[in-house]
């Protein structure tokens, strides 16, 4: 019970350009720190998480993560072997597999090692989210409560060193999502992350310290 | 047997084959001329397409006002078409089966006519280099096309010209193991043409439209397997109107008189 | 309570809807059900009905093997002209059977620009049932490939960037998000090629000929049995019909039932 936590708490700097959406931002997160990113609609929050996660290339711009480069003008390392774990407001579970199968996808990068090993780790992370007793259950089966939390399940399990976070909670009912917050809080403690939200209640709940994007230049 | 049959087809083919023709007749009399404009229908099967067209031209020329319209199709396909109540005034069919099942079914009027003959003949494909290896060369006779390894293609036997085919390798004494029956002999002189078969048995006079992309080989014993076309006036011509009936007998005639005849010849028609 | 639309546009609804079952109520009040058994049973019928299922059970077979990497590439892969490419997908698609036909020949044949090459190392495709199983893939991929497609297009990349985020290499992506995620999709469009290879005459009539047993399948045998005994065509026809709505509703069904499932399970 020692290999999926390895990852944990590394500092992440870095500085993410794309001109043609506006955005030129740059911020550092201590590690095991949390840092919000808020702004408004279109500033270019989620493009910031997505160079980080590995989906787009930035024009120019630099990522730090401990003594890796995720990238930089020489550097591009794919997503896939990033160590970033990604998390939006869709789970996004893989629906042909149960809750348990959905958590132990990413454990093979968390250096897990062997079938079983995997089932016992993965149930264990349902377990510690609150949804021990769904590990056979499949994502069509779940409220989107129970889902949010397998995902959440499912992207530290893979051991990630940068946790990045989008909007996790706005397409939750209302009434969950004061208990899902607090799951974040709980099981973000020690990890770098960063946080995009609206809300300034995650920002309380969630977030060591916060950069606010400016609106993009009203242009088009 | 055959009588339920057509009545079936009527049901089933009635909307579909019968809604088509009876919409080209109904145009048909506006595309007709001005003064005493009366347009003649012929069914005509596929193989005399070309001799009719001649033939038209012709009848049209000695019989002013009057224009012909043709429906080229396979002679069973126009024999389910008159019995499904097309509005034709002749049919001219390339066998005598086909014309069988109309004058059974009483959609004829007067009894029909032999105007032409045909009979088959072997094709090869004209422009293959002689050493190709994928062509078996010197192919002659009849002998030779069916020998092992060669590619025949002839018609199946549910159509005319593969009953004339099997009767003509009966007549021979060989048996025929053809690659591939077609339902039809243009499909048949289709893979002679492109190559695809070393040889094929054809109508003398698809072989002699097909020109120079075929070597026609004549055979022996063509004689003993003679198609014959017949020729009718239909009921039907009596409904289409008054002059109609005489009209339609006056182009039966005209196909079977002289000049009618000398068309049918320099297409490869063999006299009735 | 749902926006009805406006009665008129019903009425030619309806209409629209005889225009495609008047001509199947004709052909089966047209079957004569005595004769039916002895028609279905004669040599000639169930060779061709085997021959039919063989060959269009391969072609189908063959259209998933290289269909669903085809539709991967339309979609997933970016490169010039990929639009003009997806649209020629669709040739087949909208060209007369016959053309297709004329073109395998152009392209298989023995005097074809591969079929000549295949020719000198004794590969002979025309009149055999492989010539067949080519026709009816060349007509039934784009079916497949246009159904892949739109599951492709409907359901995005974010499931595979899930899975790459989480480690995974891009083959296990593939096989263990991708493909799983394509299964509904896979299965309309594997059903509708199937139909349609079925279904296939032009092209094989024009390519593989016709001969009991090796080329005639059920569809050239409808066409033949027409010269002389068209009761036994609308027999055969009415086969290919009852296994044709056999497969359809098979897949749609079941297809709208998981649609329902969904919309029921997130409801709850």
């Amino acid at each position: 019970m020692t290999g999926w936590r390895a990852g944990a708490g590394t500092a992440l700097d870095c500085s993410v350009v794309v001109p043609e959406r506006g955005v030129d931002v740059t911020f550092t997160v201590d590690e095991g720190q949390t840092m919000a990113l808020t702004g408004p609609n279109g500033s270019g929050k989620s493009t910031v998480l997505s160079a980080l996660a590995g989906w787009l290339r930035p024009e120019t711009g630099h990522a730090q993560l401990g003594d890796r480069t995720l990238f930089d003008e020489h550097t591009w390392i794919p997503a896939r072997r990033r160590n970033v774990g990604y998390l939006t407001q869709d789970p996004l579970l893989f629906p042909h597999l149960t809750a348990e199968a959905n958590v132990a996808f990413g454990l093979a990068r968390a250096g897990v090692v062997g079938r079983r090993n995997r089932r016992d780790v993965a149930r264990d992370w349902l377990g510690r989210v609150g949804v021990g007793q769904l590990a056979s259950r499949r994502p069509g089966e779940m409220s989107g409560g129970q889902a949010q939390r397998t995902a959440i399940a499912r992207v530290l399990a893979s051991g990630p060193e940068l946790v990045l976070l989008d909007e996790p909670l706005s397409a939750l009912d209302a009434q969950v999502v004061p208990q899902i917050r607090e799951l974040l809080a709980e099981v973000l403690t020690g990890r770098t992350t960063v946080l995009v939200t609206h809300h300034e209640a995650d920002v309380v709940a969630l977030a060591d310290a916060a950069t606010t994007i400016p609106a993009p230049p009203p242009s088009a | 047997m055959r009588g339920r049959t057509g009545h079936h087809l009527g049901v089933a083919l009635g909307l579909i084959v019968g809604s088509g023709v009876v919409l080209a007749g109904c145009s048909a009399p506006s595309s007709g001329s001005a003064e005493s404009g009366t347009t003649l229908t012929v069914f005509a099967a596929a193989s005399l397409g070309d001799s009719f067209e001649e033939l038209a031209d012709g009848f049209e020329q000695e019989n002013p006002g009057v224009e012909v319209e043709y429906n080229i199709a396979g002679s069973s396909s126009l024999a389910e078409q008159i019995l499904a109540g097309a509005p034709a005034d002749v049919f001219a069919s390339a066998d005598e089966p086909n014309m069988h099942t109309v004058v059974a079914a009483g959609e004829n009027s007067g009894e029909p006519e032999p105007f032409a003959t045909n009979v088959l003949t072997l094709v090869t494909p004209a422009d293959i280099p002689a050493d190709t290896p994928a062509n078996t060369p010197g192919i002659t006779s009849l002998e030779d096309a069916t020998a092992e390894g060669v590619k025949l293609v002839v018609c199946a036997p549910q159509v005319p010209c593969g009953r004339a085919a099997l009767a003509l390798a009966e007549d021979a004494g060989v048996e025929l193991s053809p690659v591939s029956e077609e339902a039809s002999v243009t499909d048949v002189l289709g893979k002679v043409t492109s190559g695809e078969a070393d040889a094929g048995l054809v109508y003398v006079t698809d072989a002699l439209g097909a020109g120079e992309s075929v070597n026609a080989i004549e055979l022996e014993n063509a004689d003993s397997a003679v198609n014959t076309y017949p020729i009718t006036v239909l009921a039907a011509a009596a409904e289409n109107g008054s002059e109609h009936p005489e009209l339609a007998q006056r182009f039966v005639d005209y196909v079977l008189s002289e000049e009618g005849q000398s068309v049918l010849e320099a297409d490869g028609f063999g006299a009735p | 309570m749902r926006v009805r639309p406006p009665a008129g546009l019903a009425v030619v609804g309806i209409l629209g809807g005889a225009v495609l079952l008047v001509p199947f109520v004709a052909l089966v009040a047209g079957v004569d059900l005595t004769r039916l058994p002895g028609l279905l049973s004669s040599p000639s019928a169930l060779d061709a009905l085997g021959l039919s299922l063989r060959t269009a059970l391969t072609a189908t077979a063959i259209c998933l093997v290289i269909g669903t990497p085809l539709a991967l590439v339309l979609t997933r892969l970016d490169f010039p002209g990929r639009s003009f490419a997806r649209s020629l997908v669709l040739l087949p698609l909208v060209v007369p059977p016959v053309v297709g036909g004329i073109a395998l020949t152009e392209a298989f044949g023995r005097r074809g620009l591969i079929g000549e090459h295949l020719q000198l190392l004794g590969i002979d495709i025309a009149f055999t049932s492989a010539a067949v199983v080519m026709a009816q893939v060349f007509v039934s991929l784009p079916f497949l490939v246009v159904a892949l497609e739109g599951a492709l297009l409907t359901r995005g990349e974010a499931h595979e960037r899930t899975a790459l985020s989480l480690g995974a290499s891009p083959l296990r992506t593939f096989l263990t998000v991708t493909l799983p995620l394509l299964v509904p999709g896979l299965v309309a469009g594997l059903v509708l090629t199937f139909a349609r290879a079925l279904g296939e005459f032009g092209a094989t009539i024009t390519f593989a000929g016709s001969l009991q047993g090796t080329t005639r399948t059920l569809p050239l045998q409808v066409y033949l049995e027409r010269e002389t005994d068209p009761e036994a065509a609308v027999a055969l026809s009415l086969v290919l019909v009852v296994v044709a709505l056999v497969v359809i509703t098979v897949a749609y069904g079941r297809r709208d039932r998981r649609r329902d499932d969904r919309q029921t399970g997130a409801r709850a």
